[in-house]
């Protein structure tokens, strides 16, 4: 409860152009918001970009947030659907596949990997995660990251996205058995 | 049930049975070991430190494009606004008695002919003589 005390100070605060508590805020979701845009864009430069566009949205349109939700929830809205139009717009340039842009054999520094080894590891768990996921729509990919990379409850999911908790537990059900299927195609290519 | 059982999302009575059927059901558990699996390499794939770095460029980044926070306009229908002071500053044009002003195409003008007792102040935009009336509905319909 006092956490959610000061947040709402914050977001006062921030609506009145107050930096700083901006600041706050931005340091409260910056990981959580980079973990869910590498999630879906797979690429860390492109996360990251995805991420500061991300809070210069929220900053720009404070004023629309009337605190019906969550302070997080309307975060991870405004991030989910800043990486839909990302992977929409990447679709229309057909720029090269997801899993082989040359910034992702780059380790990430501000990743939480501290040797060569562990950094390569990370890296092939994002090229892994693109094959995984490369079956998967948008909406189907949001609800599995929500829940696995962002932690969310159904519940939350299902306000996130502005759906019913059925259908969370649908699209969260089809998405890990595509990702699975993928799994077990890759393995039994890999065993040829 | 599975999902729900490996979220946390099931009552505890609920979870108590999952657990139970576990032990006899090697499917089951199979299917259970590649959820761990897959949220294993989600995990794995975006490990991000928090970085005072990104704080700093988003706070520039905000400062570059200059969008300062402001108070959305609580104005209801500001094109209604508009259209009013526009209806006002036309009213305060007509009766300012300023003859025979010559307009410039799709601009409007007041071009009056109008004299005391004479006939009704007209308006011309484009080169075409409406009423008032006429024009003032343009206006709304543009803004």
């Amino acid at each position: 409860m006092a956490t959610d005390i000061a947040e709402s100070r914050l977001i006062e605060l921030a609506r009145g152009g107050d930096g700083d508590a901006f600041g706050h805020l931005v340091r409260r979701y910056e990981a959580d918001v980079r973990r869910l845009a590498t999630g879906f864009l797979g690429d860390t430069s492109e996360a990251e970009d995805a991420g500061q566009e991300v809070f210069m949205k929220a900053f720009k349109n404070l004023g629309k947030f009337r605190g019906d939700s969550a302070f997080s929830t309307w975060i991870h809205q405004i991030t989910v659907n800043h990486c839909k139009d990302m992977l929409r717009a990447r679709k229309r340039r057909s720029w090269l596949p997801w899993n082989s842009r040359e910034d992702d054999q780059v380790p990430d520094s501000e990743s939480l990997s501290t040797s060569p080894d562990e950094a390569t590891h990370e890296i092939e768990a994002r090229v892994l995660l693109g094959e995984l996921l490369k079956g998967l729509s948008p909406d189907y990919r949001a609800v599995l990251l929500l829940r696995e990379s962002s932690g969310l409850s159904y519940m939350e999911i299902a306000q996130t996205l502005g759906i019913s908790q059925d259908a969370v537990k649908a699209r969260l059900r089809r998405a890990r058995q595509t990702a699975l299927e993928a799994r077990r195609h890759l393995k039994a290519s890999e065993g040829v | 049930m599975l999902d729900e059982y490996r979220d946390r999302e099931l009552s505890p009575a609920e979870a108590s049975s999952v657990r139970e059927h576990l032990k006899d059901c090697a499917e089951c558990t199979e299917a259970l070991a590649g959820r761990e699996y897959l949220a294993g390499v989600i995990t794995e794939a975006a490990q991000i430190r928090p970085s005072e770095e990104f704080v700093q460029r988003v706070s520039l980044l905000i400062e570059e494009t200059g969008k300062g926070y402001r108070q959305p306009l609580q104005w209801p229908m500001p094109a209604m606004a508009l259209a009013l002071a526009a209806s006002a500053f036309i009213m305060v044009g007509l009766f300012s008695s300023t003859p025979n002003e010559i307009s410039q195409p799709g601009l409007i003008s007041t071009t009056f002919e109008y004299e005391q007792g004479g006939p009704m102040p007209v308006m011309e935009r484009d080169g075409v003589i409406d009423n008032h009336d006429q024009v003032l509905g343009s206006l709304l319909e543009e803004s």
